[in-house]
C-alpha cells in the first residue's frame, strides 16, 4: 500500500509541524445523536417504497389494478391526497427524483373520476377540483399514495379539516414548506397525533404561512428536527409567537443558523411554552433585539437557553407572568 | 484487506440479501469520519449533515454496484464527494462558509481555541476544493495515497503534489494569521 510521502514534496520541519498542529486543533465535529436513526429510517422507507412499487407493478400484470383500489381507499379515508401531492411536488418537483425515482417505472392504468364513488360531500367537492384532477394523473403521487405507511400516517380526520383551510393551502403552496414536509424529520413527525392536531389548527397554519418561517424551514435541518417536538409547535400556536412572526426583524432572525439552533434546543422550546416568555416575545424591544446578529448568537448559547428556561419556569410559577400580561393591556 | 473491510463486505452481502438492518453497523462505523470530512470540506454543519445523510441513502440504494474488492469507506466517500461538489457548485459566492463548526470540548480556554479553529477552518476554505480534499483525506482518514487517488479519481502523483501545494499554502496562510 503506497503510504510514503515523496521527500521532495515535504515542507520544512517547522512548517510541517505548524500545519499538522493546526489540523489537529480542528478536532472532531460531532454529528447529531439521531443521525444513524434518521439514515436507517430513510433507508427503511426506501426499501418499503421499492417493495410496494414492485408489488403494484406485479398486480397490474394480473389484471387487477390494485393501485387504483388503494387510491380509492385512501381517498375514502381522507382527502389527504392533496397533502401528499404537495409533499411530493405538484407538478412533480425535479429534486424528488432521487427519493422516489423508481416510481417513474410505475405502469398502472390511469384512474378516472368515474372510478371513485364516495358519499361524503366534502370529498365530492374535493374531487371536482383541479387539484384532484392533477392528482389522479400524477404517477408519483399515485405511487406515494399506494404506500401503506403514507396512507396510515395521513389517515387522520384533522387533515381533512386542515385541507379546507386557505392558510394551510397557502402554506403548502410555498416550495420551502413542501420541501420541509418532504424531509425525513418532518415525515417522521407526521406520524405523531399531536402534529396532526397542530396542522389542523388555524393558528399553526398562520405561523407556517409566515415568510420567515418558510425560509427558515428550508434552510435548517435543525429546525425541521425541532418541528418534530410538540413543544415547538405548541409554542407556534401562541398569539405572541404569531405576532412576533409578523415582525420583519424576527423573520430575519429566523434565517440565522444560530437562531435555528436555539429554536432546536429543548430548553428554549420549554421556555417558549411559558406565558412569561410569550409575553416577552410580544415586546417590541425584544423583537428589535432579535434583529441583532450578536443577540441571536447569544440566544443560541446553551447556558443562556438553560437560564432562560429556568427563569421562565420560575416566573410562571410565581404568577408574575399573569400580572405582567394584565399590565401590558 | 483488513478485518473491517471483510466485515463491511459481509454486511453489504447481508443487505443485498434483504437484511436492511445490516446497513446500520456500516452507518455507525462511518458516519463520524464522513460527516467530519463533509463539514470540513463544506465549512457548514447543516450542509454536511444533509450531504452525509444523502450519501448513505444513495449508497444503500446502489449497494449492488459496490465492488467488494474495494474498501467500503473509499466507495461511500466517492458518493459523499459528489454530494459535496454539488453543494459547492450550487453555492452562491457570497454564502457564509462557516456556522456551528465548533468541535466539542471543555469550556476552559474555549475562546482561544475557538478562534484558532475558526482561523484554521478559514485557511482550509481558502484552499482550492481539490487541495482541501486531499489534505482532509490524508489528515483525517486512514486512506493510503493509492486509496486517496482512487477516491478522488486522480493519479497518486497528482494526490501528492496537491497535498504538497495545499500544506505549503496552509503554512503560509497560518503564519500570516499568526503574525496579524
Amino acid at each position: 500500500m503506497n503510504n510514503e510521502q515523496d521527500p521532495r514534496l515535504e515542507l520544512d520541519p517547522d512548517a510541517e509541524a505548524r500545519v499538522t498542529d493546526a489540523l489537529d486543533c480542528l478536532g472532531t465535529v460531532e454529528p447529531p445523536a439521531e443521525f444513524v436513526g434518521q439514515v436507517m429510517w430513510r433507508t427503511k422507507h426506501q426499501a418499503l417504497k421499492q417493495n410496494s412499487q414492485r408489488r403494484a407493478a406485479r398486480q397490474t400484470g394480473e389484471g387487477t389494478d390494485m393501485a387504483k383500489k388503494v387510491l380509492i381507499g385512501v381517498i375514502g379515508i381522507a382527502a389527504a391526497g392533496l397533502l401528499v401531492a404537495y409533499v411530493f411536488g405538484f407538478p412533480p418537483a425535479s429534486h424528488t427524483e432521487g427519493t422516489i425515482g423508481a416510481a417513474q417505472r410505475y405502469q398502472a392504468e390511469q384512474i378516472k373520476k368515474s372510478d371513485v364513488t364516495v358519499s361524503n360531500p366534502e370529498l365530492q367537492a374535493f374531487m371536482q377540483t383541479d387539484t384532484f384532477d392533477k392528482l389522479i394523473h400524477d404517477k408519483q403521487a399515485l405511487a406515494a399514495l399506494a404506500n401503506p405507511e403514507v396512507a396510515a400516517a395521513l389517515a387522520n380526520p384533522s387533515f381533512v379539516a386542515a385541507l379546507a383551510n386557505p392558510n394551510f393551502q397557502m402554506a403548502l403552496a410555498a416550495p420551502e414548506v413542501r420541501d420541509a414536509l418532504a424531509s425525513p424529520q418532518i415525515f417522521q413527525a407526521l406520524a405523531a397525533p399531536e402534529l396532526h392536531s397542530a396542522l389542523a389548527d388555524p393558528k399553526f397554519q398562520a405561523s407556517l404561512s409566515a415568510q420567515g418561517a418558510q425560509a427558515a424551514l428550508a434552510a435548517s435541518p435543525a429546525l425541521k428536527n425541532a418541528l418534530a417536538n410538540p413543544a415547538l409547535y405548541q409554542a407556534m400556536m401562541s398569539p405572541a409567537f404569531q405576532l412576533a412572526m409578523s415582525n420583519a426583524a424576527f423573520q430575519q432572525a429566523m434565517l440565522s443558523p444560530s437562531f435555528q439552533l436555539a429554536m432546536a434546543a429543548p430548553g428554549l422550546q420549554q421556555a417558549m411554552l411559558s406565558p412569561a416568555f410569550q409575553l416577552a416575545l410580544s415586546s417590541s424591544a425584544l423583537q428589535a433585539a432579535l434583529g441583532s446578529p450578536q443577540f441571536v448568537q447569544g440566544l443560541a448559547a446553551q447556558g443562556f437557553v438553560n437560564q432562560l428556561s429556568l427563569q421562565a419556569q420560575g416566573l410562571a410559577a410565581s404568577g408574575l407572568a399573569a400580572s405582567g400580561a394584565s399590565e401590558s393591556k | 484487506m483488513n478485518r473491517n473491510s471483510e466485515d463491511d463486505s459481509a454486511l453489504v452481502r447481508q443487505c443485498l440479501a434483504g437484511d436492511q438492518a445490516a446497513f446500520e453497523p456500516l452507518v455507525e462505523r462511518y458516519h463520524r469520519p464522513l460527516f467530519n470530512l463533509a463539514a470540513r470540506l463544506l465549512g457548514s454543519r447543516d450542509e454536511a449533515l444533509d450531504s452525509t445523510q444523502n450519501a448513505f441513502v444513495k449508497a444503500y440504494q446502489n449497494l449492488a454496484s459496490f465492488d467488494q474488492g474495494q474498501r467500503f469507506f473509499s466507495w461511500i466517500y466517492q458518493i459523499l464527494r459528489n454530494e459535496c461538489l454539488n453543494v459547492l457548485r450550487s453555492r452562491r459566492p457570497s454564502a457564509p462558509l462557516t456556522d456551528n463548526m465548533v468541535a466539542q470540548g471543555s469550556p476552559a480556554d474555549a475562546f482561544d481555541e475557538e478562534q484558532r479553529r475558526t482561523a484554521v477552518q478559514a485557511a482550509l476554505m481558502a484552499l482550492p476544493d481539490e487541495q482541501r480534499e486531499v489534505v482532509l483525506l490524508r489528515h483525517f482518514t486512514e486512506l493510503s495515497y493509492d486509496e486517496i487517488a482512487v477516491s478522488t479519481g486522480v493519479p497518486v502523483k497528482t494526490v501528492k503534489s496537491r497535498l504538497y501545494s495545499a500544506r505549503q499554502r496552509l503554512a503560509t496562510l497560518l503564519s500570516n494569521e499568526r503574525s496579524s
